[in-house]
């Protein structure tokens, strides 16, 4: 959970950084190309919560805590509502890497990557304190 | 915020150098963890830059506040990885501490040979440092992050190698982080329908599922392990460790001792282990569970049939387990007591746990 709050925090912050010099006419001094790798980065997590949806509906067991997130923040009881927007957020995601940038494309992948990276960090913040007493 | 993180990283680096051991897992562990730490303070460098950046932009104030908020972000995960290496950190020097006298010494190698030997049997190592630290308690820290697991045992136990088959209860929760989706996906809506069978309420069944599926399935899991590699040892000083005068009582970690001690069991039954590993092990949990007072039955949220069928699933996943394998030569080497020389470190610990040889000594 520590590991998946680091990699979306770095995209995040690089995200933000791409949108401050392509939306809104900020120069940054970060190289354009690097910060799109950064952002791109979070593609395997992404990927990984998609395979988790597939298990979770096989399993039919309560989804693990990243999809519960996600699921409260868009107000989806369907799992393959989420299984949606987690593919829309890829597609935004490919855009980007390929330049083309669009207000509608950031705003969708914040929302997605934020939600992620929160719940990532407070489970991490549990999780260690809890660690000790396995 | 970015200095003070910046003093405390170099602080845990200089402690890291300090503990630099000429013991291999030491030094394993500590390398893994500086490299982190100089991960951490280049990522300082560019939030400081990014800060400084931030001041250009002062007065597009939406951007402003955009910016700082993922600085801030960023630097929190940094205080959490701090806090984690500090344990770390703490839990390395412990065993370096317990490596200054000659006696814990050697002990702390025994029971690195003796984990480790344990851990291949399961095939759940490979590369993968198992680090021994001596702490208050039986527990164990999986970082998968740096691929390392740390267990930890009492500082108290380190000169008791009988109670160092509680270890294999700790190597029973890294399996069941290896086949975790697989396990959790076979048994727990298994579990879940067995509990909507006998519980009415809704939010009970939830609580109940969510129970089993985050800490009572593991600790079942690791407890079946344990006795595959331990047998009736296991079950032993699972019983001392425990101390419990209410072997029925849930906790929110744990599931009862009858509902472990049954697992153990039931699982033994099932790989039709020789009889009399089986015999000595309910004879074991009944010279314990004929003596407490209390009488009540498993309840209904932990009760024999959702035990059992995890005791399935496990008898399926692990057939033959290590001690049903060794049993012969495991009783070989009880009988040979206290002679221990060249007998293999996994037979010796159980035996002596199973004999109370160290009492008699």
């Amino acid at each position: 959970m520590n590991e998946i709050a680091h990699r979306v925090g770095d995209a995040l912050t690089a995200l933000t950084l791409l949108k401050f010099s392509k939306m809104r006419g900020l120069a940054i001094d970060e190289e354009e190309e690097k910060l799109r790798e950064r952002v791109l980065a979070v593609k395997p997590v992404l990927q990984n919560l998609l395979s988790e949806i597939k298990n979770t509906i096989k399993s039919r067991y309560g989804p693990p805590p990243l999809l519960r997130a996600l699921q409260e923040e868009y107000g989806y009881a369907d799992l393959r509502r989420v299984e949606e927007k987690l593919k829309k957020v890829l597609n935004a995601l490919e855009r980007i890497w390929k330049g083309s940038y669009r207000g509608e494309d950031f705003e969708e992948i914040e929302r997605l990557l934020e939600c992620i990276a929160y719940e990532a960090s407070s489970r991490s913040q549990e999780l260690v304190a809890r660690a000790g007493r396995y | 915020m970015i200095e003070d993180l910046r003093s405390d990283v170099a602080s845990l680096k200089e402690f890291f150098r300090m503990i630099h051991s000429d013991d291999e897992k030491t030094s394993e562990l500590v390398g893994r963890f500086e490299s982190k730490l100089n991960k951490i303070e280049l990522d300082l460098d560019a939030q400081d830059r990014l800060c400084r950046y931030l001041s250009s932009i002062k007065r597009v104030r939406s951007a402003y506040k955009e910016l700082y908020t993922r600085i801030l972000f960023r630097l929190q995960q940094h205080r959490q990885s701090v806090y984690l290496l500090h344990m770390v950190y703490a839990l390395a020097s412990l065993r370096e501490n317990a490596r200054e006298g000659e006696v814990s010494q050697r002990f702390l190698s025994l029971v690195d040979e003796y984990i480790d030997l344990l851990a291949d049997e399961l095939d759940v190592s490979a590369n993968l440092p198992l680090v021994i630290a001596p702490e208050s308690a039986y527990a164990s820290l999986p970082i998968p992050s740096e691929s390392v697991f740390i267990v930890m045992l009492p500082l108290t136990n380190l000169t008791k190698p009988w109670k160092w088959v509680l270890l294999s209860h700790e190597l029973g929760h890294l399996y069941f982080q290896y086949y975790r989706e697989n396990i959790i996906a076979e048994t727990l809506p298994v579990i879940e329908e067995e509990l909507r069978e006998t519980i009415r309420k809704e939010e009970q069944i939830d609580k109940y599922t969510n129970l089993w599926g985050g800490y009572w399935l593991q600790e079942i899991v690791a407890d079946i392990i344990a006795a595959g590699l331990s047998g009736p040892a296991y079950l032993k000083m699972l019983i001392i460790e425990a101390t419990e005068p209410k072997p029925t009582r849930e906790y929110g970690s744990h599931p009862p001792l009858d509902a472990r001690s049954l697992a153990q069991i039931v699982y033994m039954e099932l790989v039709k282990a020789p009889n009399d590993l089986t015999l000595t092990m309910k004879r074991v949990w009944e010279e314990f569970r004929g003596g407490v007072q209390e009488t009540a039955s498993l309840s209904d949220y932990s009760s024999e049939e959702i035990v059992e069928l995890i005791s399935r699933f496990m008898a399926n996943a692990i057939r033959e387990p290590y001690i049903v394998k060794n049993w012969g030569e495991f009783k070989r080497v009880i009988g040979g007591l206290p002679e221990t020389k060249s007998e293999d470190i996994r037979l010796v610990v159980p035996a002596m746990a199973l004999s109370d040889v160290h009492v008699r000594l």
